[in-house]
């Protein structure tokens, strides 16, 4: 019928008009029965006999407007209106309740929610560009060190430009640099990155402002004549107060002026998840401009700096990829060999290996590998607490819709069916449900910007992770509120409207309604599964005690570290043999300044050491060596950390590049190397780098943990920082004083003239940060679970309230008989007791269970520590006993006489 | 005793209402009613207020329009008109009607069956 749709729209029309409508049937209705009557009246009837005519032959009123509104309405919105205004109505009339059920509603959602926002960051988001699921990136890994990934030489990602078939786009980038920016004279610092020129257009980017980098201004004469740099969207923002002039204007990079061609799209972190570029600019100029290279240098360096991605071509899977990559690398490794590589080091580059993975999700190891774990259980434990929500609440729900009994029974007998009282319950469940959750998203967001805004601190440039609201949040949100809604709405009212009208309407129910036989089994569960948590949290707290009682075997008190950052284009007419000591000198120099040190690895601070393979000179030559931690450090490290020497001497300032090459080991090495000889005086072999072949010991260290608290393995060698050939960029700057200004030390070290700081922590801040993992889910834990033992015991509390309530007139009747109230105390308590007990002995299996899935987590403390256990138990025993003397007390104190005189 | 008086056939009304309303003009439904009841010869018996839902029916179709306006003793009624696209309706559903009783009365009275 083609009139449906008209007739449809009339409908939904007519819901936003009702009351009109309805006042306009009822005049239409009586100018009908007037009319009648006026009839009826004019053939010489009375005015009555005339109504009661023109009645009679209209039919029933009621019925004909029932009918008339049935017609003219969408019945089923109608009903569901209603039943909104009647829950509504409801929850305003029992306050208590409502805000009871929202806030636990808010605080259980938003706990699940933020701890998914970050996982959906971390695991499940794509990168925002076009088809993320064709990008492929490359690694390369050497054979010793396999957990350090690395990019490609320039020369191999030309050549593999130029010769692979699998992929329609090849992207090289290389990034994360720390730069000085002139913005009109106000300098600041900002994160550069080079990109190819293929860059923006292969992955589908749109420039806010301007334009974004394209393959023309890649050319050398392009960037000699002109260097143009696109801005990142946040720092346009910051430093340029989003104003739309930028385009044409220029800023100096390092002192070389560039010209602003546009601004990138916001929230683009390049391939990685944390931190947005601040300045991007062509791949080669960001090396020749900003590092100072020259071409020739450039196209021979042997680091492996290029990060390169493809985009498959429609139709190769990556696994393909991956095939045609691999038999292509090996030669591509071998004739894109730079010529400045010595024998050594040669073939170490020669056995390095490509891997070939998604681009689709990102590049962010570090964060995924120290946070995707801790993220999971805490979801899990997040859950358990949303559970434990719903039990909750459909406890409360039921004693609520006991309460409503006489109403629901005045209902069935005015002809409510069943279904539509469970219709109505579920609809209030699901309101109630939908509003709690929502608050909950709101919550949530807000929680989960803090974590991440923790877990992010101290990056260099500010950066956060994208936990903005998307499908899959919406869809938990969802998931979350119709459990609730169902436990709040559906289970209580089924119960309830069990019997139909004759029970409900009854006086003095015997039985405690709906309730009575649920209760004591939703009130164990939840016990059960609080008791499970505090477990968990408990060991995951034990576990940051037991990191923290390490004995790192250095004095982390009174100790400062600062990362100073090069002038890149100072860098290059640094003399190190003459810098250090000079850097060391002015730190020292410093009032409270007790010793100063420089590492080339940053202590303390969790991070992974370098590892290299030590042997002894003279010994086999194929000998596979001892794996250890090696440390390039300057003399006075040791003094600074208080880490001290026990045979033999620190490095002085006369081991410089070119003295004898020396080490230092830790004890536990020496003892390995040489256990019957004084290491002393005795010569080994680093790796296998050509400067590091005949070291002689001339000093042996206690053990210390520079790296690795939780690691049992305290091999490490030492060796002096100028002898270390090329030296890496990074620095770290130990010193032990009393206290220290950020002012003083900056001072001290930009009065040389190669490097800046920005930033000095105290060590024990360092530590702190590097535990912030164990921390972090310890405490998120500990919240979840001290809510769930919350709400687990407010459960307790009610029960037994309710239990107390409905046999008031029994406890009357005991006491007017003689017993003592001690007795009745006695008799409360113990139905209390009874729940919980059963509910901890359930709670402590499902606990141990749990805590075998944890286990990897833990440290220093077995998944079924005694203590742990216990002190749990005796948490959830002394706070649920409190939870049952409340209302014990009330029952001991009714008035038997008033008791039995209210009928 | 007169004879139980028929139930109006259910789909009938709309036929009924349509036709009074082209052959009489605009109408009040208690006009409406009284006409049906009349052309009938009081042989249906009509619970007068179940025109309304099927009132509402033909005004959510298009059928007819109505407006509030005065009757002819000053008292506020609302008044019904045909639309053209009710005329339209009304012309279908008498074919239709025409043919039904025309099937039925060849099964009452087949031809060539002796009454």
């Amino acid at each position: 019928m083609t009139r449906r749709p008209r007739v449809l729209m009339a409908r939904l029309l007519s819901l936003f008009r009702t009351r009109g409508l309805d006042r306009s049937l009822d005049e239409e209705l009586q100018s009908h029965l007037d009319l009648a009557m006026d009839e009826h009246i004019a053939h010489g009837r009375s005015p009555d006999e005339a109504r009661a005519a023109a009645l009679r032959s209209f039919g029933s009123v009621a019925l004909v407007k029932e009918r008339y509104r049935e017609r003219r309405g969408v019945p089923v919105l109608d009903a569901l209106w209603q039943d909104v205004r009647y829950a509504c109505r409801g929850f305003r009339r029992t306050p208590g309740f409502t805000a009871v059920a929202l806030v636990t509603l808010t605080l259980a959602a938003g706990s699940t929610l933020s701890v998914f926002s970050l996982l959906n960051a971390l695991v499940f988001r794509t990168l925002p560009v076009r088809d993320p699921h064709s990008l492929v990136q490359l690694l390369t890994v050497s054979a010793t060190n396999p957990e350090r990934t690395y990019g490609l030489t320039l020369g191999a990602f030309l050549e593999l430009s130029r010769t692979q078939s699998v992929f329609s786009t090849v992207i090289g980038s290389s990034g994360g640099h720390i730069v000085t920016v002139d913005v009109d004279g106000t300098r600041t610092s900002g994160a550069v990155w080079g990109l190819t020129g293929n860059g923006p257009s292969a992955l589908g980017l749109q420039p806010t402002l301007g334009r974004l980098l394209t393959d023309q201004d890649e050319s050398l004469t392009s960037f000699t004549a002109e260097p143009v740099v696109v801005l990142g969207h946040r720092f346009w923002q910051r430093h340029f107060d989003s104003r739309a002039d930028v385009v044409g204007r220029s800023v100096d990079v390092e002192g070389v002026r560039f010209t602003i061609v546009g601004v990138a799209p916001p929230r683009f972190a390049a391939f990685g998840l944390t931190m947005e570029p601040d300045l991007t600019m062509p791949l080669l100029a960001e090396v020749l401009w900003i590092e100072g290279l020259s071409v020739s240098e450039l196209l021979s360096r042997p680091a492996r700096w290029v990060q390169t991605t493809g985009r498959l071509k429609p139709g190769v899977s990556l696994d393909t990829a991956r095939a045609h990559l691999e038999t292509l690398w090996p030669h591509l490794r071998a004739v894109t060999l730079p010529p400045t590589l010595t024998v050594a080091t040669r073939d170490e580059f020669l056995s390095a290996r490509l891997v070939v993975e998604s681009a689709a999700y990102g590049y962010e190891p570090t964060l995924r590998a120290r946070f995707v774990r801790p993220l999971w259980i805490l979801l899990g434990i997040a859950s358990v607490l949303v559970l434990v929500a719903c039990l909750n609440l459909a406890s409360l729900s039921l004693a609520r819709a006991a309460a409503r009994r006489h109403e629901l029974g005045v209902r069935t007998a005015l002809g409510a069916g069943r279904g539509r009282l469970i219709q109505q319950g579920l609809t209030e469940g699901l309101l109630l449900a939908s509003v709690g959750t929502s608050a909950g998203v709101a919550f949530g967001y807000w929680a989960s910007r803090q974590l991440s805004d923790e877990i992010l601190r101290d990056y260099i440039v500010p950066s956060s992770v994208n936990v903005s609201p998307d499908g899959r949040i919406i869809l938990v949100a969802c998931a979350v509120a119709m459990l609730a809604g169902t436990a709040m709405g559906l289970m209580p009212m089924s119960q309830t409207v069990r019997g139909g009208a004759p029970t409900l309407l009854r006086q003095n129910p015997r039985v405690l309604g709906g309730i009575g036989r649920m209760g004591p089994w939703l009130v164990g569960t939840q016990v059960a599964l609080s008791l499970a948590l505090l477990l968990n949290a408990g060991l995951l707290v034990r576990t940051v005690g037991e990191i923290a009682a390490v004995d790192a075997g250095y004095q982390r008190h009174g100790v400062f570290v600062a990362y100073p950052t090069q002038k890149p284009q100072a860098y290059k007419s640094v003399d190190n043999d003459r810098y250090y000591p000079a850097l060391v000198e002015r730190l020292g120099a410093l009032p409270s300044v007790e010793a100063v040190g420089i590492s080339q690895l940053k202590p303390a601070g969790g991070g992974g050491g370098w590892k290299e393979q030590v042997a002894v000179v003279g010994g086999a030559p194929d000998a596979a060596g001892v794996t250890a931690e090696f440390t390039p450090l300057s003399p006075g490290f040791f003094a600074t950390l208080g880490i001290p020497v026990t045979q033999g001497r620190d490095f002085t300032w006369a081991d410089r590049s070119t003295a004898r090459p020396v080490a230092m080991l830790s004890r536990s090495l020496a003892h390995q190397l040489f256990p019957d000889v004084p290491a002393i005086g005795q010569r080994v072999r680093i790796g296998t780098a050509a400067h590091r072949q005949d070291l002689e010991i001339v000093g042996v260290v206690a053990d210390a943990r520079l790296y690795q608290l939780k690691s049992g393995d305290t091999r490490a060698i030492y060796v002096p920082s100028l002898q270390e050939g090329e030296i890496a960029s990074f620095k770290a700057l130990v010193l032990r004083a009393e206290h220290l200004s950020l002012a003083d030390v900056r001072a001290a070290v930009e009065s040389l003239g190669h490097e800046y700081v920005t930033k000095l922590e105290t060590l024990s801040y360092v530590e702190e940060r590097a535990r912030l993992r164990e921390r972090l889910t310890a405490s998120m834990a500990s919240l979840l679970g001290g809510l769930t033992l919350l709400l687990a015991t407010v459960g307790l509390y009610g029960l037994l309230s309710y239990s107390v309530r409905q046999r008031h007139k029994e406890i009357a009747i005991r006491l007017a008989l003689g017993a003592r109230p001690g007795r009745i105390v006695r008799a409360v308590v113990g139905a209390g007791l009874v729940v919980t007990l059963a509910g901890a002995a359930v709670g402590l299996g499902v606990g141990l269970l749990a805590s075998r899935l944890v286990r990897s987590f833990l440290f220093g403390v077995s998944p079924y520590d005694v203590r742990t256990l216990t002190g749990a138990v005796l948490l959830l025993v002394t706070v649920a006993l409190v939870a049952c003397l409340l209302p014990a007390t009330r029952a001991a104190r009714v008035q038997p006489t008033t008791a039995l005189r209210l009928d | 005793m007169p004879p139980d008086k028929p139930d109006v056939l259910h789909g009938t009304l709309t036929l009924m209402v349509l036709r009074t309303l082209d052959t009489l003009g605009p109408l009040h439904g208690y006009g409406i009613a009284r006409r049906i009841e009349q052309i009938s010869g009081d042989q249906l018996s009509l619970n007068q207020g179940t025109l309304y839902p099927s009132l509402l029916r033909l005004e959510q179709m298009g059928w007819v329009k109505a407006a509030w306006g005065l009757s002819e003793n000053n008292r506020r009624a609302r008044y019904y008109t045909i639309t053209r696209a009710g005329r339209t309706q009304l012309e279908t559903e008498r074919d239709q009607w025409a043919r039904a009783s025309d099937i039925v009365a060849r099964f009452v009275d087949p031809p060539g069956d002796p009454a």
